[in-house]
C-alpha cells in the first residue's frame, strides 16, 4: 500500500460526508441567499440612478466588506464543522468505537480533516457556480466579473479553512466541545487581547512607557478581526499576506496531527487533553484574568493604583480557582491554594520589581553622545514607517496620501542643541512625574548603536516649568523647519499663493506673479523663525490664512498667518491685498448674541430671541476679544453678520469687557 | 495469542493496573473475572490497542496492538457501551465495517440473518440496547476476526439469545480457532463457556486457571460415620476445606479422585459420596488461603 492509499481511508470520508452533508446544505443555502440570489433582487429592482450604488454593495459583498450575515457565517460554520467532524474524540463511546477499528490515528486525522475541507468547500463551489449562472443568464452579467467571483471563492475557502483548522487544532487540546469552541476563538483573540492589556497595566506601572499601536500582533492583520472589522487588508504588505496566514493554517494541520497521534484517549470529556498543559491553562487564565481585572477595576476607579492592584489580586484568584475547576470537573479546589500562593510570589516580585524600576526603565535618559536622532512629536506610526522600518510608502499607500511624508516630515531632530534639549526635557519628566494634564507626546531616540528608546510622556505647554524646556526646541530652526511648511517652501515650484479670510465672505486674492510669490514666500519665512515659544503655542485665533499650490502637487498646502506676523500682514496692506479679502470692522452688518447653553438644550433656543448689538464700538471690542477655548456653557456664542456671510466665536462670561457689553451680557441673562 | 508483560496504568495519581501478567492462548476462551471497578475494562482496552500503557508490553501474536491497524484488522472488540452512526442503518453499518476490516464476509453477514431475527434496513440507534448488541456481535462476527474481545457480552441479552450468540462464538473458537477473551463480573455466566479464568482484582490478575484441572483437582465428599471420625485417615492428602456436623465431614480436597476416594474408603465411612462442585465454591476454597478475601471478589 502506498503511503497516500493508507492516510485517507475513503470509508471514513464518505461516513463523514454522510453525516454531515446537512451542515453543509444549509451553509450552500444560506451563501446563496445571502450572496448571489440577494445580488439579484437589488439588480432586479434596480433604478438607474442606484447602479454605483448596487456595484458598490456587491463589490464589498464579494470581498467580505460590511457583510454581517456572511461575516457571522464564515466565522462559524467552519468551528462548527471541525466540532462536529472530531466530535468522536470528545465523548468516549465513540473515541472508543472510532479507535478500535483497524485504522492508523494518521488515517483518522487525515481522513477526517479532508471530509471537513470537502463539506466547506461544496458549498463555497457551488455559489460560485450559481453566480458564474446568473452572470451569464441575467442581469447580475453586468455587476459581476469572472475574477470578481474566483476572488470571492478564494477568499471564502482562505477564510473557512483558517478557521477550520485552528479549530481542529484545538480540538486536539482539548476533550470538550465546549471548551472546543470556546478556545477556538479565545487563542485567536488572545494574543491581542493579552497584548493590550499588557500594555494598559505597564502604562499605569511604569511612567513613560510608550503605547505603541502597531506590532506583531496587529490586530488588523489577523483573519478573525478582519472579518469582524470588515476590512480586507489593500496595502503592499498583502501581497505576503494570504501566504503568511496559508502556511499557519498549514502549520496547525501539521501540528494537529502531531497532536493527535500522542493523545491518550481516556482524556476525552477532559478540559484539557494532556495534563501537561494543565499547568499552562491553569496559569495562562490566572494571568489574563488578573490583566482584565486590573484594566477594569483601573479604568472604573480613573486610574488609582491601589484599585489597580485591587483588580489583580480578585481576578487572578478567580482566574486560578475557575481553572482548577475546569480541570478538576470539581467545585471542592480550594486546597489547591498552594499553586496561586507561587503565582501571587512570582506577580509580586515582577510587579515589585517594576514599580521599584530595578530594570531602570523609567530613569533611563541615554546621554547626548549616544544619540543619534530624535524624534519629538505625537505620531508613532509616522516614526515608526519612517524611521524603523524604513518604508514610508507603505504608510502613505494606508493613509492614501502620497505626499503625506513630504508635507508633514517626522519631527527627527539630530541637532547637538536639540537632542540635549529633549534629554534635559526628558529628565525634568522623570523628575515631575506629572501624568494629567497636557498632551501626549512620544520621544524616541535612535541611539548610535542601533538602538532605540521609546517613551511617551504627557507634556503641557501652558505650564511654566515645561515651557522652559521646550522653549529652546520650539524655537530652534531645525524644529521650525520640520514643523512648519512655510519653511519648505520653494517659490520656483509655487504656481499660485491665495490670501484668504474665512470670516469675510470674500473671494480669496490670488498672486501668481513670480516676484511677488517668490517676496512672499521669504515673508513667510522669515516671520516664521521670527516665532516665539509663545506664539506657537498661543490658542489665539487667526482667521487669515495663505493657500500654496504646487506644482506637480495635488493638494494645496494651508499656512495659517499668526496674528504676529506683522511684517507680512503690512506686505499685503501695502499691496493693497489686505482689503480685498479680509474681513474689517465695516463689513459687520450685527451681531448677535446667544447663550451657548441654549444651543445645548435646542428647546430653549426655539423660545428665546437672541440680543442684537448694533453699536460700532461694542462689535469692535466683541471682534478683537480672544475667543474662549474652554467650551463651557457659562459660554455666549457671538454671531456676526457680514455680507455674504455669518461667522461665530464663543466668548467666556468671565473675560473683562466694556460696561456696554456688560449691558448686553446682563440682556441676554435678563431674558432667561 | 494475546499476552501482556507487566503492564501499568495510572489515571492521574491513581494506579489502576500494577504490574499485570496476563496470557490468553489461541483458540481459547480466556474469562476476566473481577468486581466492578477492578481495572477490567482498562486491561480490555489496552488489549484492543485504545490506550497506550504507561509501562509494559501488550502484543497478540508477538505484534504489539498499540496502533497496528494489521493486528486491529484481524481482532473485534465488543465494549460494554456500545456506539453506532446515529443515521445509520444495519446494512449501512456493514458496508462501514466491510470497508474497514480486511477479511469481511458478506455470505456470512447474510447468513446470520437467520440468526438476529432484525430487520437489517432499521437505524441502529433506534433499537434497543438488547438488539444493538446483537446488531455488535452480528457485525463482529461477519468481520471474520481471529480474536475476539468482549466487555460484559451479554449484558441485556435475553437467555435465548445469550445461547445462540455463545454458540456462535465457541463454533468460531472450533473452525477457526479464534481466540476469546470475555470479561464478566459474575462467574457463572462464564463458567459453561471458558477454558481459562483469570480474576483481576486491584489492578493484578490474582489467580489465572485452566478450568478443566480445576475441575478434576479439586473434589468435594460427603462422609458419616457410625461412630467417632477416626483421625489421621487424611494424612498426605490436601484438604482445601473441612466441616464438620456431629459425624458427617464435608471435605474439599484436591488431588487424584480415586485415589482420595480408596483413602477415604479405607477408614470406613458409612456413607461415601462425591458431590458436584461448582466452580464459585472451587475458587473461594482455593482462594480462600491464599488470604483474600474470595467471596468480595467474586460476589
Amino acid at each position: 500500500m502506498t503511503f497516500k492509499i493508507s492516510l485517507f481511508k475513503k470509508a471514513l470520508i464518505l461516513s463523514d460526508l454522510k453525516r454531515f452533508w446537512w451542515v453543509s446544505a444549509l451553509y450552500t443555502l444560506a451563501l446563496i441567499a445571502i450572496v448571489p440570489f440577494s445580488h439579484l433582487m437589488k439588480a432586479m429592482g434596480m433604478e438607474v440612478q442606484n447602479i454605483t450604488w448596487i456595484q458598490d454593495t456587491i463589490d464589498r459583498t464579494m470581498r467580505f466588506i460590511q457583510d454581517d450575515v456572511q461575516a457571522i457565517l464564515i466565522c462559524t460554520v467552519p468551528v462548527l464543522m471541525a466540532v462536529l467532524i472530531f466530535r468522536y474524540l470528545q465523548v468516549d463511546k465513540s473515541a472508543v468505537m472510532m479507535h478500535s477499528l483497524p485504522l492508523k490515528r494518521s488515517s483518522h486525522y487525515a481522513s477526517h480533516c479532508l471530509a471537513g475541507f470537502v463539506l466547506l468547500i461544496i458549498p463555497a463551489v457551488l455559489t460560485s457556480l450559481i453566480m458564474i449562472l446568473l452572470e451569464n443568464l441575467t442581469v447580475l452579467g453586468s455587476f459581476y466579473t469572472l475574477p470578481k467571483i474566483f476572488s470571492w471563492l478564494g477568499l471564502n475557502i482562505f477564510f473557512c479553512l483558517f478557521f477550520y483548522n485552528i479549530a481542529v487544532l484545538v480540538g486536539m487540546f482539548t476533550g470538550s466541545s465546549v471548551a472546543q469552541i470556546v478556545l477556538s476563538y479565545i487563542i485567536q483573540i488572545l494574543p491581542i487581547g493579552i497584548y493590550v492589556l499588557l500594555k494598559f497595566s505597564l502604562e499605569q506601572l511604569l511612567f513613560g512607557f510608550g503605547e505603541v499601536p502597531y506590532s506583531l500582533f496587529n490586530e488588523n492583520n489577523h483573519p478573525l478581526f478582519i472579518i469582524l472589522n470588515g476590512a480586507l487588508p489593500r496595502t503592499p504588505h498583502s501581497v505576503g499576506y494570504f501566504p503568511a496566514y496559508i502556511l499557519a493554517a498549514a502549520a496547525c494541520l501539521v501540528l494537529g496531527q502531531y497532536v493527535y497521534k500522542h493523545r491518550r484517549l481516556e482524556t476525552a470529556g477532559d478540559i484539557i487533553a494532556f495534563p501537561a498543559f494543565y499547568p499552562v491553562f491553569k496559569y495562562g487564565m490566572t494571568f489574563c484574568l488578573m490583566l482584565i481585572g486590573g484594566t477594569y477595576f483601573c479604568g472604573v476607579s480613573r486610574q488609582s493604583l491601589p484599585m489597580l492592584i485591587l483588580g489583580y489580586v480578585l481576578a487572578s484568584a478567580l482566574g486560578y480557582f475557575v481553572a482548577e475547576i475546569l480541570i478538576h470537573k470539581s467545585f471542592r479546589v480550594l486546597h489547591f491554594y498552594k499553586g496561586y500562593l507561587y503565582y501571587v510570589l512570582v506577580i509580586v516580585l515582577l510587579l515589585g520589581g517594576l514599580s521599584l524600576d530595578v530594570s531602570g526603565f523609567v530613569k533611563r535618559v541615554p546621554s547626548p553622545e549616544e544619540v543619534e536622532k530624535v524624534y519629538f512629536s505625537y505620531n508613532y506610526d509616522d516614526w515608526f514607517y519612517f524611521e524603523k522600518e524604513k518604508n514610508p510608502e507603505f504608510l502613505e499607500s494606508r493613509y492614501q496620501d502620497r505626499g503625506h511624508f513630504e508635507d508633514n516630515p517626522p519631527i527627527l531632530l539630530e541637532s547637538q542643541e536639540n537632542i540635549a534639549g529633549v534629554i534635559e526635557l526628558q529628565k525634568h519628566l522623570i523628575k515631575e512625574r506629572r501624568r494629567e494634564a497636557g498632551s501626549s507626546r512620544y520621544i524616541i531616540y535612535t541611539l548610535k548603536n542601533g538602538d532605540y528608546i521609546l517613551r511617551q510622556y504627557n507634556i503641557n505647554e501652558a505650564d511654566q516649568s515645561d515651557a522652559a524646556f521646550l522653549k529652546p526646541i520650539y524655537e530652534s530652526l531645525e524644529y521650525k523647519k520640520l514643523k512648519f511648511p512655510a519653511m519648505r517652501l520653494v517659490p520656483e515650484d509655487i504656481k499660485l499663493m491665495s490670501a484668504s479670510d474665512h470670516r469675510s465672505g470674500k473671494r480669496p486674492v490670488d498672486l501668481t506673479g513670480t516676484k511677488e510669490i517668490r517676496e512672499l514666500t521669504e515673508l513667510l519665512k522669515n516671520e516664521t523663525i521670527k516665532m516665539s515659544y509663545e506664539d506657537m503655542t498661543s490658542s489665539r485665533e487667526s482667521y487669515i490664512w495663505i493657500s500654496v499650490l504646487e506644482n506637480n502637487k495635488r493638494n494645496e498646502q494651508n499656512i495659517l498667518v499668526q496674528s504676529s506676523f506683522s511684517s507680512l500682514l503690512s506686505w499685503l496692506k501695502d499691496k493693497d491685498y489686505y482689503n480685498q479679502f479680509a474681513l474689517h470692522l465695516e463689513d459687520i452688518e450685527s451681531v448677535e448674541l446667544e447663550k451657548a447653553e441654549d444651543r445645548a438644550y435646542s428647546d430653549n433656543a426655539a423660545i428665546r430671541s437672541p440680543v442684537t448689538i448694533n453699536e460700532r464700538e461694542v462689535i469692535e471690542e466683541l471682534l478683537n476679544i480672544d475667543s474662549s477655548t474652554n467650551y463651557i456653557s457659562n459660554d455666549v456664542i457671538a454671531r456676526f453678520n457680514v455680507r455674504n456671510n455669518v461667522w461665530e466665536k464663543r466668548v467666556s462670561l468671565d473675560t473683562r469687557v466694556s460696561a456696554k457689553l456688560k449691558g448686553y451680557f446682563a440682556e441676554l441673562e435678563e431674558e432667561n | 495469542m494475546i499476552e501482556a508483560q507487566k503492564l501499568t496504568k495510572s489515571f492521574g495519581s491513581y494506579k489502576v493496573l500494577e504490574d499485570l501478567n496476563l496470557k490468553v492462548n489461541k483458540a481459547s476462551v480466556y474469562g476476566l473475572l473481577g468486581p466492578n471497578g477492578a481495572g477490567k475494562t482498562t486491561l480490555i482496552k489496552h488489549l484492543t490497542g485504545l490506550y497506550r500503557q504507561d509501562q509494559g508490553i501488550v502484543t497478540i501474536d508477538d505484534q504489539p496492538v498499540y496502533e497496528n491497524s494489521q493486528v486491529k484488522g484481524q481482532m473485534i472488540y465488543i465494549p460494554d457501551d456500545l456506539y453506532f452512526f446515529s443515521q445509520a442503518s444495519i446494512d449501512e453499518t456493514a458496508k462501514f465495517y466491510a470497508k474497514i476490516y480486511p477479511d469481511w464476509n458478506w455470505n456470512r453477514y447474510e447468513q446470520l440473518k437467520q440468526v438476529f431475527p432484525i430487520d437489517s434496513k432499521r437505524r441502529v440507534v433506534k433499537l434497543s440496547k438488547g438488539m444493538q448488541k446483537q446488531v455488535a456481535f452480528w457485525l463482529g462476527i461477519s468481520s471474520m476476526p481471529k480474536v475476539m474481545i468482549l466487555d460484559e457480552p451479554v449484558d441485556g441479552l435475553d437467555p435465548v439469545m445469550r445461547k445462540k450468540v455463545w454458540s456462535l462464538i465457541l463454533q468460531d473458537v472450533a473452525e477457526r480457532h479464534v481466540t476469546v477473551l470475555v470479561s464478566s463480573h459474575n462467574l457463572r455466566e462464564l463458567e459453561d463457556v471458558c477454558d481459562h479464568i483469570g480474576i483481576l482484582h486491584n489492578g493484578k490478575i490474582v489467580v489465572e486457571r485452566e478450568l478443566d484441572d480445576m475441575k478434576s483437582d479439586v473434589h468435594k465428599f460427603q462422609l458419616g460415620f457410625a461412630g467417632d471420625i477416626p483421625a489421621g485417615f487424611l494424612a498426605g492428602s490436601e484438604v482445601l476445606h473441612r466441616t464438620q456436623t456431629g459425624s458427617i465431614l464435608l471435605l474439599i480436597a484436591r488431588g487424584d479422585k480415586n485415589e482420595l476416594l480408596q483413602r477415604m474408603k479405607s477408614a470406613n465411612p458409612v456413607i461415601l459420596d462425591v458431590l458436584p462442585l461448582t466452580l464459585e465454591e472451587i475458587f473461594i476454597y482455593e482462594l480462600g488461603g491464599m488470604g483474600y478475601d474470595i467471596q468480595n471478589i467474586l460476589i
